[in-house]
């Protein structure tokens, strides 16, 4: 007998758990959701910061001729953040400008052509974009005079930025 | 005689009151609760919804706007629309300024055909001078940085906004200067392989004006090249595929041959290369694409003079995807689109994502597919599916 009451809490109580699972898993739809709605907003915002902040750089180096042709001669085969004219390390040292609801970095990173006397002839543009959690990166190629090298464009992959 | 011991135990058998009670309150505030949440839950899924489309087309705009040129290259520019540009609608709108100040509802194409379903929503874009040491700060004074912003509202409520700076330095992309053309995305347009100058061939023999983009060319570049073009081609030769989901927003149609881009493009999410064969079959599906294809008595159709490797979308198709014709059993070799088909569904089965144009694709072109082996029937069938992409199945 005391068994037979018992089960009526145990029912009473599997109700209750599994109409807390449907809560939870409801809940945890909707989270799932959210992420892949942001994601693709900040995607998209961040493809744009991304392509903006190319066009900011070629903008700088346009505007200050003189400190690009001296970045071509010093910085062979380093990578300069031209939002703050300094050498940075990599791409992981860059330094972020707010916009749009996100960030955009801009770096050059100046080819090495195995003389230093020389000076570097091209550099690789290197724009961030980054907007509620995603990143974009777009890099073009750019000759001595800083003009976009045809065909150059690449959408780039990979991490440290 | 009753035992005395079995009056107790019978009363013990039953529910008291206060324990139904509890029972009935405990089950009712689970139920309450969980409601509730399921509501919310709806309710904010709705706002998601809305935050997704908003972003849609505050970035189709975005993309639209950047397309253009940062100032008129064919009057004196002034900030603003020049006098020769109309305020109906944006298809003569050539650069950035021209769209500020530009506010519609619901919004509408570039040549002024409103979108569908979006009564309540609006589109606007403001275009002001930003000032060089700070970007986010307007000036008054011509400066060399246009800074765009698109907002979407549905109502009063702001749902999308997208921000980007133009600058005098962006260089402006050598857009061909042709009548309406197909754009033919080729592995290298500076030296089409021998395959893709088949296909040139092909389409200027059907009176087609046809421009070489390479598909590892820039969104931008894209986006530019896109501005003239009524369709767009992809050929099935390695390296197209670096095209990734540049055109997937483009509201013209496109023809695909390459099976790396099925995903890309929202057909499906994968394919599979079936065994070199010249034997294909149409389906019921009435269609522009296959209605004129001559079937042998069952259903067989010969497009090809030789067995050639083909390839099938498979796995997980767009819920809207038309299947036009058939390899073997049940293998997709042509598939289609139509403009606003919904191409994904999210496990509750609401639409999430749907085809910006008319899309195709034909699952010729493995690894060693020679066009040249195509019958009349099978160029036909190339020949009306570019004409179904290019809209020319409608009077």
């Amino acid at each position: 007998m005391a068994g037979q009451r018992g089960s009526v809490y145990v029912v009473v109580l599997g109700m209750a758990m599994l109409v807390t699972a449907i809560g939870l898993s409801s809940l945890l739809h909707a989270r799932v959701t959210h992420r892949q709605v942001m994601r693709f907003h900040g995607m998209d915002q961040a493809r744009v910061l991304a392509g903006s902040a190319i066009d900011v750089g070629l903008f700088l180096i346009e505007q200050d001729a003189a400190a690009w042709q001296q970045m071509l001669g010093d910085a062979e085969g380093q990578t300069v953040d031209l939002l703050t004219g300094t050498i940075v390390p990599g791409a992981g040292g860059a330094s972020q400008e707010s916009l749009g609801g996100g960030t955009y970095s801009i770096l050059a990173t100046f080819l090495d052509d195995g003389d230093p006397a020389s000076g570097a002839d091209e550099a690789t543009l290197l724009g961030v974009g980054r907007s509620a959690g995603a990143r974009f990166l777009l890099e073009v190629r750019v000759d001595a005079m800083g003009h976009v090298v045809a065909g150059t464009w690449r959408r780039r992959m990979g991490s440290g930025t | 005689m009753t035992c005395p011991r079995c009056q107790p135990a019978r009363l013990q058998a039953g529910l008291t009151l206060v324990e139904a009670v509890v029972c009935l309150l405990v089950v009712s505030m689970m139920l309450v609760a969980a409601l509730n949440t399921v509501g919310a839950s709806r309710l904010t899924r709705r706002s998601w919804d809305e935050r997704a489309r908003g972003a849609e087309l505050a970035g189709a705009l975005m993309s639209e706007i950047l397309e253009t040129h940062f100032e008129d290259v064919n009057d004196p520019p002034i900030f603003g629309r020049e006098s020769s540009e109309s305020g109906a609608d944006r298809s003569d709108w050539d650069d950035v300024d021209d769209y500020h100040g530009w506010l519609n509802s619901p919004p509408q194409r570039r040549d002024g055909s409103v979108l569908a379903h979006l009564a309540g929503w609006t589109r606007e874009v403001a275009v002001t001078w930003a000032d060089p040491s700070n970007l986010q700060q307007d000036v008054a004074a011509q400066t060399g940085i246009k800074r765009i912003r698109v907002i979407v509202r549905r109502g009063p409520r702001v749902v999308a906004e997208r921000i980007a700076l133009r600058t005098e330095a962006w260089p402006d992309p050598d857009v061909p200067d042709q009548p309406p053309y197909i754009l033919f995305v080729v592995a290298d347009a500076d030296s089409p392989t021998p395959q893709e100058q088949v296909r040139v061939a092909l389409l200027e023999s059907w009176n087609r004006a046809v421009v070489l983009i390479s598909g590892s060319e820039s969104q931008e570049t894209f986006d530019a090249f896109a501005a003239n073009a009524v369709a767009a081609y992809v050929s099935a030769e390695p390296g197209t595929e670096a095209m990734g989901n540049k055109l997937t927003r483009v509201a013209f149609g496109i023809v695909n041959e390459n099976r790396h881009l099925v995903d890309d493009l929202k057909f499906s999410s994968a394919f599979f290369d079936v065994a070199a064969t010249d034997q294909t079959s149409i389906t019921n599906q009435p269609h522009y694409i296959t209605d004129t294809l001559p079937a042998q008595t069952n259903g067989d159709i010969l497009l090809l003079t030789s067995p050639q490797p083909l390839w099938s979308s498979s796995s997980e198709p767009a819920p809207d995807l038309l299947i036009l014709a058939e390899v073997g059993k049940d293998n997709r070799f042509v598939v289609a689109l139509e403009a606003g088909a919904v191409t994904a569904r999210d496990e509750l089965g609401f639409p999430i994502a749907w085809a910006a144009g008319r899309r195709v694709a034909i699952g010729w072109g493995g690894s060693g597919f020679d066009l040249g082996a195509l019958n009349s029937d099978g160029r036909m069938l190339l020949q009306r599916a570019l004409e179904w992409a290019t809209g020319e199945d409608q009077p």
